[in-house]
């Protein structure tokens, strides 16, 4: 009869000191972590605390040597600064356009697509592939339509009233970058159209054989099983918002000295004004200051929306204090 | 098999031996510095005849130079303009290369032109000039000053400003509010660097003698100049924040859509193109009171300079030597890309067409008139262009009046000032 090898009789007993600690329950945790541990201390909390601590200093981006501690300075200064507000409120302007027609169109274009009609694929094939084109080449597209001289918008215009010139993108430039991340707003779609596929087909079936028309199944079936995508896409886009700056700086691009650093006064966003100041004005410690100042608004508002999900965001499983979920 | 795999690997383990020893007695040298001027095939020529120093190349990048230097590990040799000379040295961040220019085997100081001062701070040599211009040289385009019936421009004597002006209304050719032709551009289309070039005409400067505060306000040379591009501004007639060009101006002139282009002597050598060939002349720099002495300004003198840090002094020296008096330096001289820094390059450039003859006879005329102004050993030139740019902005869309405009700017870059030298002082 052959043995029975049983787990007792294969473990190894522990004796010296190194052994024991090999067979502690936490040592395999934290070895099979620790890789993922160093790279999170090494080039996040570092960095971070590193710029947090020179957003103290007047340190100028060069000399660290020269650098001293000078306490609040930066912060203070970064909340009586007109350029602070100013590229704040055009940062604001643009997520208060931007997100919810992107999302609105977003969801609609799935729904749209998520329908049975011929071209399908196509279609959807079609409304992605603006995600893929690269920042450079969208503004390229856009500088192309906007420009006042020679942009297709403006000789559109003069079909109608010849010779009309109006600065889109100096004028309103807050407006041409919701425009530029509404034309790109393929990437949401999809994930609207992968949550809608979720859903299955027999709730839709069983609500209509209770009478709900369209807009009701829409509204009571649909939407709630949706609300966490939403919820996903609008926490994403809302801090994808708040650090928009490559597209500014590159629509911005059409003469030699409006480089990267120094943009136009009206594509002037908050992370733009910020990394001017750090790169182009050699105040690295209020740069960071300013950059500290917008981490700690992106993480209020993620806070906040991530507390009230609870009260519009269907969960499957009762959220503790929320308020009742759709049946 | 097994034996031939055998020697084969040993073969390969002493090869890589070998360069690794070869590669151990080369000296680096970091550059940063635009690949379109200092190339690849300019590394492998050094390399080719220096094989003890290695050169690394980096593309000008202020994020990368602003990491290594706060690392303390700056390029050896960084491209830098000559304004921002006095704040580098005054912040030991740039060595004087005085000691070395006797050891080298190129840059010769009895050869030197005026220009090389530009690099100078408290008397010593800390860098030199890649090559420079004249930066009011204009060129024009023959069929625009035909069309609208002007005789073409003398390419050595100067226009007045007013005249400049004049000559741009009448170029700017418009089809309702679009602009079919643009009638003047400067270089580099805004009003910091307009100002900048037009007041060492007037023999004031931006900033106080010692740099320790930009005047503005006070000097009513600046109040005149910046109301006369304001004026151009608000007519569109030059490019603006309200009018913006669609691209890069210098690549409208060549395709007929600009009228006049005040660049810079260095542009005559991309001036012409297709449509144009043939039909641009040259603008002598214009002068803003014609009734004073004539002057020619120059700002914005590129080159390169050596870091205080860099570990390898003589071989840094020999690659900054190699580039800036050896083969590159004659290269450059020959294309028309710039004024060479050494008198014994003057004159190489090719004068087989019109344009060309045209460009050496502006040349001569205006290297009698040179003159470059002065800047702050406490902040970097970036601070005031700025400055300039922002608030001149405001004032053209109305925002802030045109007296505020000069206010601000003035109030912004001596805040600046007084914070650095105040922090420099707190650390002493």
């Amino acid at each position: 009869m052959a043995e029975v090898i049983t787990a007792t009789t294969i473990k190894p007993k522990p004796t010296g000191w190194f052994r024991k600690w090999l067979n502690r329950p936490g040592t395999a945790f934290f070895g099979f972590i620790s890789l993922w541990l160093a790279g999170i201390i090494l080039l996040q909390i570092f960095p971070l605390t590193t710029a947090l601590v020179l957003s103290f200093t007047n340190f100028n981006g060069f000399n660290l040597e020269a650098a001293s501690f000078i306490g609040w300075s930066n912060y203070a200064e970064a909340f009586k600064s007109p350029d602070a507000w100013f590229s704040m409120g055009q940062t604001l302007l643009y997520c208060f356009l931007s997100i919810p027609l992107s999302i609105l169109l977003a969801l609609g274009l799935a729904i749209l697509l998520n329908q049975k009609m011929a071209g399908r694929g196509i279609y959807r094939t079609a409304f992605y592939l603006p995600t893929m084109v690269p920042i450079g080449a969208t503004a390229l597209i856009f500088k192309a339509i906007l420009d006042s001289n020679t942009g297709f918008l403006n000789l559109f215009i003069s079909i109608f009233r010849p010779g009309t010139v109006i600065n889109w993108i100096t004028d309103y430039g807050i407006f041409c970058l919701a425009l530029m991340s509404i034309w790109a707003c393929g990437a949401r779609m999809v994930i609207f159209l992968a949550g809608l596929q979720g859903i299955p087909e027999e709730y839709h079936e069983a609500a209509m054989i209770d009478g709900a028309n369209k807009w009701q199944v829409f509204r009571h079936v649909t939407w709630p099983l949706l609300t966490p995508i939403t919820y996903f896409q609008c926490m994403l886009a809302i801090i994808e918002g708040l650090q928009m700056f490559i597209q500014a700086a590159v629509l911005n691009q059409s003469r030699e000295t409006t480089t990267i650093w120094n943009p136009s006064h009206s594509l002037l966003v908050y992370p733009g004004y910020a990394l001017q100041q750090m790169m182009s004005s050699q105040r690295f410690g209020y740069g960071l200051a300013l950059i500290w100042i917008l981490f700690i608004i992106v993480l209020i508002i993620s806070l906040t929306i991530s507390k009230t999900s609870k009260y519009w965001v269907y969960y499957a499983v009762e959220q503790e204090g929320g308020a009742k979920k759709n049946e | 098999m097994k034996k031939t795999l055998v020697v084969l690997l040993l073969l390969a383990v002493v090869a890589f031996g070998c360069s690794n020893l070869f590669a151990a007695s080369q000296v680096r040298v970091t550059v940063m510095y635009n690949a379109n001027e200092f190339s690849a095939d300019h590394v492998k020529q050094f390399e080719a005849e220096n094989p003890d120093i290695k050169i690394v190349k980096l593309e000008t990048d202020i994020a990368r130079f602003m990491a290594m230097s706060a690392a303390g590990n700056p390029p050896d040799i960084m491209r830098f303009n000559g304004a921002a000379v006095p704040y580098l040295a005054n912040h030991k961040m740039i060595m004087p290369i005085d000691s070395l220019i006797s050891k080298g085997k190129y840059l010769k100081k009895d050869d030197f032109e005026s220009i090389v001062d530009n690099f100078k701070y408290k008397g010593k040599l800390y860098g030199f000039v890649k090559d420079w211009s004249p930066t009011l040289i204009g060129y024009f385009n023959k069929d625009a000053f035909t069309e609208a019936g002007l005789k073409f421009p003398s390419p050595t004597e100067a226009l007045s400003y007013a005249q400049l002006a004049d000559y741009a209304r009448k170029l700017q050719k418009t089809e309702g509010d679009r602009i079919v032709r643009r009638g003047l551009a400067f270089w580099p289309g805004d009003i910091n660097a307009q100002l900048e070039q037009t007041l060492i005409q007037t023999g004031t400067n931006l900033y106080s003698k010692d740099g320790s505060k930009l005047v503005l306000s006070t000097n009513p040379q600046v109040k005149a100049i910046c109301k006369f591009f304001y004026d151009l501004a608000k007519e569109k007639v030059i490019p603006s924040p309200i009018s913006p060009s669609e691209t890069w101006e210098g690549s409208l002139f060549p395709g007929g859509r600009i009228g006049m282009i005040v660049y810079g002597y260095w542009y005559g050598a991309m001036s012409e193109g297709e449509q144009t060939k043939g039909k641009i002349g040259v603008l002598a720099a214009p002068q803003w009171d014609p009734k004073k002495p004539r002057v020619s300004p120059s700002f914005n003198v590129v080159g390169g300079v050596i870091s205080s840090k860099t570990k390898n002094k003589e071989a840094a020296y020999r690659v900054f030597d190699w580039y800036f008096g050896g083969p590159p330096a004659k290269e450059r001289a020959s294309s028309g890309w710039g004024v060479p820094a050494q008198k014994s390059l003057q004159g190489l450039v090719a004068t087989d067409t019109q344009l060309g003859k045209d460009r050496a006879a502006n040349l001569k005329e205006e290297m009698k008139y040179i003159k470059f102004g002065n800047s702050s050993p406490y902040v970097l030139p970036d601070i005031y262009e700025n400055s300039m740019r922002k608030n001149f902005e405001l004032a053209l869309k109305g925002d802030i009046s045109f007296d505020q405009f000069l206010v601000n700017v003035e109030n912004e870059v001596n805040k600046q000032i007084a914070d650095n030298k105040a922090s420099a002082k707190k650390k002493k």
